[in-house]
């Protein structure tokens, strides 16, 4: 497999080849940053870029069309851009873009790293977000339940628990207890409006939490929390988009337990993470080796997806068979790309010529 | 120089096949020894299609997009620092008289940790909400400043948190980012990633390291009539600093780092000047030349510039040459 990162993509070639293709034709290449820079103003070559880099990154960051579509389109990628571009603090943004680009593909580059942080601060905003939040108002504000941790490793629990290792035992204990609380009410709710459906109305919710942790008689994590309660309340959450590649996934994919907790971990893995799977068991350097990463961000990858992973094989017998469906995945997924890239290579053998240098 | 993958929007022109023959070949080398690149393509979308007439559209959005470089930097002042294919903004801290500067990064609001200083749009002229790090605080070369592109209205919280970092006493109220409690903080990597290219910046060196040309090593100067044209090897035993081809001729031919006479001290300073720097840069881009050699290539042409006007000419202004050669 593939070791250490090599070659650029020069930003000093793409401006280069810009500015040769107009002296050989004639042809003004409208660049953004300079129409930028001349009218003081993101102009149609400025929106033409921020929409093909919307539409590159919902492509490769594999990022869940926005509220109201189904799938991704053209449309749908337009209205992620006028977002990106009227959102409070977008005027900022792209001052801060500008400011800092020294060329066109700079500029570019800066753009696409900004509509990631876009989409990702969209993704707090979508149901399971919303759910969390909702759990995590409701805990913080009752004084028999006490907090510890922060970030994907924070933990709640009875204070009479609060001593104990994190819960580990099977999380479907965890939903029965959820579901024998009586009498759970429903939010007030018109499939009408325009806020999401609520979890539960509050005495409900706060009974059934109550519920939860005193089953698990230990601390319980928050995406495992999560987790029970979107089980108990399936209603409550529209499910994310459906991954692009499971059609494509290697035939040996098998329709059993090991292959389902395999697939949901891969959904729910991060590209770092996703890359990082076949060497968890090689210290970080040789991680980093291997996959191209800094030292420090596999480091941090493969402590994440160990959490995460932590989370997924709770209860699983057969945890190799799990890893053995993940590494599959992994190498398969980065197979598939190479041989992409093989095909389009053949593809433009002779098709495409660079603009020659004089 | 650390090495960037192909953005997003050129991994789709890879795969669709829309890119032109030698920017597709640099992305395809990149990819084949690339995971990273591998898997984000293996996992891709499809491409939508979009109606031949179909451009994107949007209201004109204005901004502030000012740029200065002719003044010296001043504490509070936010610039661009840029090298090769490196840039981010960061507030000056500390600046001499072409001593190093001290500087800390900006970051994105998102981004920032509990020594992270939130500043509002109307204490950043312009440029919106972001955030200053003081634990990330560095020095670096004159060389990589790039243009002044605006002020923050105060730095007292900057001091004062600046001090709480150092002393760990907390000195009172400051707008500031979330603790980090965990290394598996997605701002972790942000983070790791501007200290990266800050000590990069920071390790920034153009001008090579001078070995006098003096009667010990005239064997070295014979190599230098071997190995180059001989108005070249004259320039260059008369005072002229060896451009980064030069060196590597002569290293070739003798297995040993080329001797290059001292670059002077006015020389240095003209091209590590921030008013050069967009046309240095410019230079840099047409001949394929990292920012380093190019400026090496200039001191070499400036030697020679200079020399030719000595005779008879009084009071050479090295500036005056330089912008020649830069605008010629």
């Amino acid at each position: 497999m593939a070791t250490n990162v090599a070659g650029t993509v020069s930003s000093f070639d793409c401006l280069h080849k810009c500015e040769l293709l107009e002296q050989e034709t004639n042809i003004v290449v409208t660049r953004p940053l300079a129409e930028i820079q001349q009218t003081g103003r993101l102009g149609p070559a400025g929106w033409e870029l921020i929409y093909r880099a919307v539409d590159s990154a919902r492509r490769f960051g594999r990022y869940p069309s926005p509220e109201g579509y189904d799938a991704w389109n053209t449309d749908a990628v337009t209205e992620v851009a006028h977002d990106f571009m009227t959102a409070d603090g977008a005027e900022g943004r792209l001052s801060r873009l500008v400011a800092t680009a020294t060329d066109e593909d700079s500029f570019s580059r800066l753009v696409e790293r900004a509509i990631h942080n876009h989409f990702k601060m969209e993704a707090r905003k979508t149901d399971r977000g919303a759910a969390l939040r909702a759990i995590e108002r409701h805990l913080q504000s009752d004084d028999g339940i006490v907090a510890a941790g922060a970030g994907p490793t924070r933990t709640w629990a009875l204070r009479d628990h609060t001593d104990q290792f994190p819960y580990s035992g099977d999380p479907d204990d965890l939903v029965a207890a959820a579901y024998r609380v009586a009498d759970v009410r429903p939010a007030a709710w018109s499939e009408t409006s325009r806020r999401r459906r609520p979890l539960a109305e509050a005495e409900s919710l706060k009974r059934v939490l109550h519920a939860i942790l005193a089953a698990a008689a230990a601390p319980v994590e928050r995406g495992l929390l999560l987790k029970v309660v979107l089980a108990r309340f399936p209603t409550a959450v529209v499910p994310a988009a459906e991954e692009a590649d499971e059609a494509s996934l290697p035939a040996s994919t098998p329709v059993d337990d090991a292959g389902i907790v395999a697939k949901e971990a891969w959904a729910e893995m991060t590209d770092n993470e996703r890359l990082v799977v076949p060497f968890l068991s090689e210290p970080a350097r040789e991680v980093a080796q291997q996959t191209g990463l800094s030292r420090s961000t596999a480091h941090r990858a493969c402590a994440s997806v160990t959490a995460l992973l932590q989370d997924h094989l709770l209860g699983v017998e057969d945890r190799r068979r799990v890893m053995n469906e993940l590494i599959l995945l992994s190498n398969g997924v980065r197979a598939r790309g190479t041989a992409i890239v093989a095909s389009a290579s053949l593809d433009s053998e002779g098709e495409h010529e660079a603009p020659t240098p004089d | 120089m650390r090495h960037l993958h192909p953005t997003d929007t050129t991994l789709a022109a890879v795969v669709d096949g829309t890119l032109d023959a030698a920017s597709f070949e640099v992305a395809r080398r990149h990819i084949e020894e690339c995971g990273r690149c591998q898997l984000r393509i293996g996992q891709a979308g499809p491409p939508l299609e979009r109606e031949p007439s179909e451009t994107a559209t949007g209201v004109a959005v204005a901004m502030a997009v000012g740029e200065v470089r002719d003044d010296d930097p001043s504490r509070g002042d936010i610039w661009r620092l840029a090298w090769d294919d490196l840039s981010l903004l960061a507030v000056v801290w500390q600046a001499g008289d072409r001593d190093d500067l001290t500087v800390l990064p900006v970051v994105e609001e998102c981004d920032a940790d509990e020594w992270c200083v939130l500043f509002s749009p109307s204490e950043t002229g312009g440029l919106g909400y972001f955030a200053v790090s003081v634990a990330l605080e560095a020095t670096v070369p004159w060389p990589v400043l790039d243009a002044r592109v605006g002020r923050v209205t105060t730095t007292e919280s900057l001091s004062d948190l600046r001090s709480e970092y150092v002393s760990g006493s907390p000195v009172g109220l400051v707008p500031r980012g979330n603790r980090v409690r965990s290394e598996l903080d997605e701002r972790t990597d942000v983070l790791d990633e501007v200290r990266d290219m800050l000590e990069q910046l920071s390790g920034v060196a153009w001008a090579p390291a001078a070995v006098a040309l003096t009667a010990a090593s005239t064997s070295s100067v014979d190599v230098l009539f071997e190995v180059l044209p001989p108005e070249e090897a004259l320039a260059i035993s008369r005072g002229a600093p060896l451009t980064d081809s030069q060196a590597t001729l002569v290293e070739e031919a003798t297995g040993t780092p080329a001797a290059t006479p001292p670059l002077s001290p006015e020389i240095v300073r003209l091209l590590e000047s921030p008013t050069r720097k967009h046309k240095i840069r410019a230079r840099a881009r047409r001949s394929g030349r990292s920012e380093a050699s190019e400026r090496r290539e200039l001191a070499h042409s400036l030697h020679l510039g200079v020399a030719a006007r000595q005779a008879g000419d009084a009071g050479i202004d090295y500036g005056v040459i330089l912008d020649e050669i830069l605008d010629g």
